[in-house]
């Protein structure tokens, strides 16, 4: 009888449990935030859903709002679709230009707080704002889905660093190490590229760096990459290089940080005649020579911006106890870097 | 025209009241028969003292004689000219057995008294007794009961039972393409034969009883004397005679009355018609039980594991029979878990579904106006109907049932938007892999487990199959099987049992018996002189 009673008990409980029923929700695939126009802190979001057709095409629908808090876009929305939104299909939050500049913390950390939404979320800046480019209609699986494998394919293998929403969490609440976001540009109707990384000083857009610079920014960032890069022979021969395996080593002493990084690469374009052993040590080296110089710029930028993408305080500070932050931001802005590079080209096509 | 007219008269006569000695009579020697010996005047007097004796019909006959099939007929021997008297039962005797191996020798012979049939009758299954207690048993087991009149304290009895059996058939429901393809048939001899030829050992013993107050089935336990665990032969030998029940029809009555927990879905006796599969447990240290009219021999005690084990399993390569108890296992959990974790998933964790299937889930779901639960029971209702509708038709009624119900109505009800393709999909394979199950038993036991993980699903998603999964697991851990762990060797963990269990060892690697059985002798073979090498003379 007791067990009877309990039995029933939980099912009667049962009622309490929400029901989201795939075909009875809008599911929230995208979102766009911009600053309300003439406004200082309101900002106007814009959700994409998708609506499946019955041939198996998807119709993108975009909603927009006004508010402050990111609540108060759902509760807009709300208003005009018909049925109820949810957020577990999130995949992608792009930011516009004007609110990156005035500092994206608390959208960003309304995602953290929303059990739904997973941590493979990324997150982009837009060279527009947000609700064009979300607005466009890229491939034909959706511009959720259009985007997010735009993404996820030049992380794996080009020269995006790797990033999503749990690493982005984890910069803005490390100390000495700041966040850094692909940025996307929409370039007609249906179609969109990348066009740089947002450099991020806590949670506010410093500069941005364009397409060419990204090979070295991986290289200095990730832990091991893959990427593509073209090297101008002397000759005014070109070669690219394909860099399937990276290591970076870095040592961070008190004044001077040693940065050594080693890539093995593979030659997959080459304009000029033969290419000898000659030619392949040439490359080699104008490789290297390349990688000093601009993770070499790259470092000194990072220093007149005071931010700190690699992480090298997190590093350093990994490494000495009692670990003193404000020393620290000095001895970086003074800090001396020293980059070798060690390229061996492996391989050069199925032709020797 | 006359004389015809009355032969069919007196057949008819005859067949209704003494079928049997209508035919006795007219092979027989029927001068000295009792109806017929009108010659002698002294001998009719004296007869009809007799018939009036013989009309106040003892105790033992009060209920006999109601059916039609008894039968008592009296004789006179040619030679003593002493009185004699047949008892049996038409229906269970095999009449050529009396006309021709008992009569001729009892009629014709020197015959004085009972003991004279150990010399005259040529059966093997002759006994003396003098215990009328015996006799309505005797009668019903197809003996035939001879009383002489000048010893009405001793009963004669001669095996004549009619053996009905069907012949040796291939396995219907353990069907394999490699090893033997004898069956087990309805009859308990036929049966004991077909084991006790696969295991000529004096150690295999046969231990009888005879179950059932109205049905009195006889049960044969089979064990071996010097392998088998005595607690276990014990314990299987206590349960049978406990057990209380009228009618014993089958072999199923028996898994059911001597289980360890009758209210468990579960089976807790393995039930096989193999007989290599019964002398392979054997060997292994289990029990066999064989019911009289069953063609069905049951193993115990057994585990979860060997339900999901066929025995062609052994017969093949130990790499292939693992890869394919693996299958098994795979689509055992398949077919119990995929629906419920479809109508969990669509109504509660849209975000584990992944973003290329959300199209196609949504898509098909678009125009189904019910929630996934009740599309989910819909289809699975009418996959459970199609397999009742087929397993009580014909052969040939329930073929084109299946196909009529498999497409057409699959189809048409997703064209009818009552069902999405997706699901029709999903209910179909579970409902094929649950067929993978070797031992039948056991997949009517995975239809059935499905619906409370659907209730559960619909309840509380994921969380509710967990807990539904965690309430099924509980349950096979407190599951025994004859007092052993019916979970063994996953739990409790058994390495050595493991070695036949979800994956299957090669023979050289399991030189010992499962160790849950706790035989007496542990080692099926040594293992050091198997791996001698011996020299190959030349």
């Amino acid at each position: 009888m007791k067990k009877l009673a309990i039995f029933f008990l939980a099912v009667l409980l049962t009622g309490c449990v929400d029901k989201e029923i795939i075909d009875d929700i809008n599911i929230e695939v995208a979102v766009g935030y911009d600053l309300l126009e003439g406004s200082e802190d309101t900002y106007r979001g814009t959700i994409l859903f998708q609506e499946f057709q019955t041939d198996k095409s998807v119709i993108n629908r975009t909603y927009s709002g006004n508010g402050l808090l990111r609540k108060d876009l759902i509760l807009d929305v709300s208003k005009q679709t018909s049925e109820p939104v949810v957020t577990g299909g999130l995949k992608l939050a792009i930011f516009g230009p004007d609110i990156s500049e005035k500092g994206i913390y608390d959208l960003v950390d309304s995602f953290q707080r929303d059990a739904s939404i997973g941590a493979r979320l990324f997150i982009l800046t837009a060279e527009e704002k947000a609700e064009e480019v979300l607005e466009g209609n890229y491939g034909s699986r959706g511009n959720s889905t259009y985007i997010y494998n735009l993404i996820e394919h030049n992380i794996e293998h080009h020269d995006i660093p790797y990033t999503n929403l749990h690493l982005t969490m984890r910069d803005f609440y490390q100390k000495g190490e700041d966040p850094f976001f692909p940025q996307i540009k929409k370039i007609s109707n249906d179609k969109v590229e990348v066009s740089g990384i947002s450099l991020f000083q806590g949670d506010k857009e410093v500069d941005v760096l364009p397409v060419e610079k990204m090979f070295f920014f991986k290289l200095l960032v990730d832990k091991y990459s893959e990427g593509n890069f073209e090297v101008k022979l002397p000759g005014g021969d070109l070669a690219a290089v394909k860099s399937i395996r990276s290591k970076r080593k870095i040592s961070i002493l008190d004044k001077k940080t040693n940065i050594k990084i080693t890539i093995r690469g593979v030659i997959r374009e080459y304009t000029g005649k033969t290419l000898t052993q000659e030619v392949i040590k040439k490359i080699e080296k104008g490789l290297e020579k390349e990688i000093e110089r601009e993770t070499l710029k790259l470092l000194k930028k990072f220093q007149k911006l005071e931010i700190d993408p690699i992480g090298l305080g997190r590093m350093k500070k990994t490494q000495t106890r009692n670990f003193d932050f404000k020393k620290w931001e000095d001895d970086y802005k003074n800090m001396d870097f020293n980059v070798t590079s060690d390229v061996l080209i492996e391989e050069t096509g199925v032709i020797e | 025209m006359l004389s015809s007219l009355f032969l069919i008269h007196s057949a008819k006569w005859a067949s209704f009241l003494l079928p049997s000695i209508h035919k006795i009579s007219k092979t027989g020697n029927n001068k000295f028969n009792a109806e017929n010996d009108g010659d002698f005047p002294m001998k009719r007097w004296l007869k009809n003292k007799r018939i009036k004796e013989d009309v106040k019909h003892k105790e033992w006959e009060q209920s006999f004689i109601k059916s039609k099939d008894f039968k008592k007929i009296f004789y006179y021997n040619q030679k003593t000219n002493i009185r004699f008297c047949l008892t049996f039962m038409a229906t269970l005797v095999d009449e050529n057995i009396i006309q021709d191996g008992i009569l001729p020798n009892l009629l014709e012979d020197e015959f004085r008294e009972i003991e004279d049939i150990k010399q005259l009758v040529p059966v093997a299954d002759v006994q003396i007794c003098d215990d009328p207690s015996l006799i309505e048993q005797k009668l019903m087991n197809g003996y035939v009961m001879l009383t002489v009149e000048t010893e009405m304290k001793h009963f004669g009895f001669i095996a004549a039972q009619k053996e009905i059996v069907r012949g040796i058939s291939q396995p219907e429901v353990e069907f394999s393409v490699i090893g033997p393809k004898e069956a087990f048939v309805e009859s308990l001899g036929q049966n004991l034969n077909l084991i006790r030829k696969r295991l000529p050992v004096k150690e295999l013993i046969i231990e009888e009883f005879t179950l059932g107050s109205l049905s009195k089935t006889s049960i044969a336990m089979m064990y071996m004397e010097n392998i088998t665990n005595e607690d276990n032969v014990n314990t299987v030998r206590q349960r049978l005679t406990n057990v209380k029940f009228d009618a014993i029809t089958d072999s199923s009555y028996i898994v059911q009355l001597i289980s360890d927990n009758s209210n468990s879905p579960f089976p807790q006796l393995l039930d096989t018609e193999r007989p290599d599969r019964v002398a392979g447990i054997l060997a292994e240290g289990k029990i066999a039980i064989v019911v009289d009219g069953s063609p069905h021999v049951l193993i115990t005690p057994t585990t979860l594991v060997e339900f999901f084990s066929s025995f062609e399993d052994y017969f093949l390569n130990w790499l292939l029979s693992s890869f394919f108890r693996l299958i098994r296992l795979f689509a055992v959990a398949f077919s119990i878990l995929v629906t419920p974790i479809y109508v969990a998933t669509l109504s509660y964790h849209y975000e584990l579904i992944p973003k290329d299937l959300m199209n196609t889930l949504i898509t098909s779901r678009r125009e189904i106006p019910l929630p996934p639960i009740l599309e989910a029971l819909f289809l699975e209702l009418t996959i459970e109907l199609l397999r009742e509708a087929g397993a009580r038709l014909p052969t040939k009624v329930g073929q084109t049932i299946g196909i009529v119900g498999g497409i057409v109505i699959g189809t048409a009800s997703v064209e009818a938007g009552l069902t999405s393709n997706v699901l029709l999909i999903i209910v179909a394979l579970a409902a094929l892999a649950s067929f993978t199950t070797p031992v039948y038993r056991m997949g009517n036991t995975i239809r059935l487990l499905r619906f409370p993980f659907l209730f559960f699903a619909e309840l509380w998603g994921l969380l509710g199959i967990v807990f539904c999964f965690c309430i099924l697991l509980t349950h096979l851990i407190r599951l025994t099987s004859l007092g052993r762990p019916f979970l063994e060797p996953l739990y409790p963990p058994r390495v050595t049992d493991m070695k036949d269990a979800l994956i299957r060892l090669p023979f050289e690697k399991q030189s010992k018996r499962p160790l849950y059985l706790r035989t007496k002798n542990p080692f099926r073979f040594s293992k050091k002189k198997a791996e001698e090498k011996q020299d190959i003379d030349e």
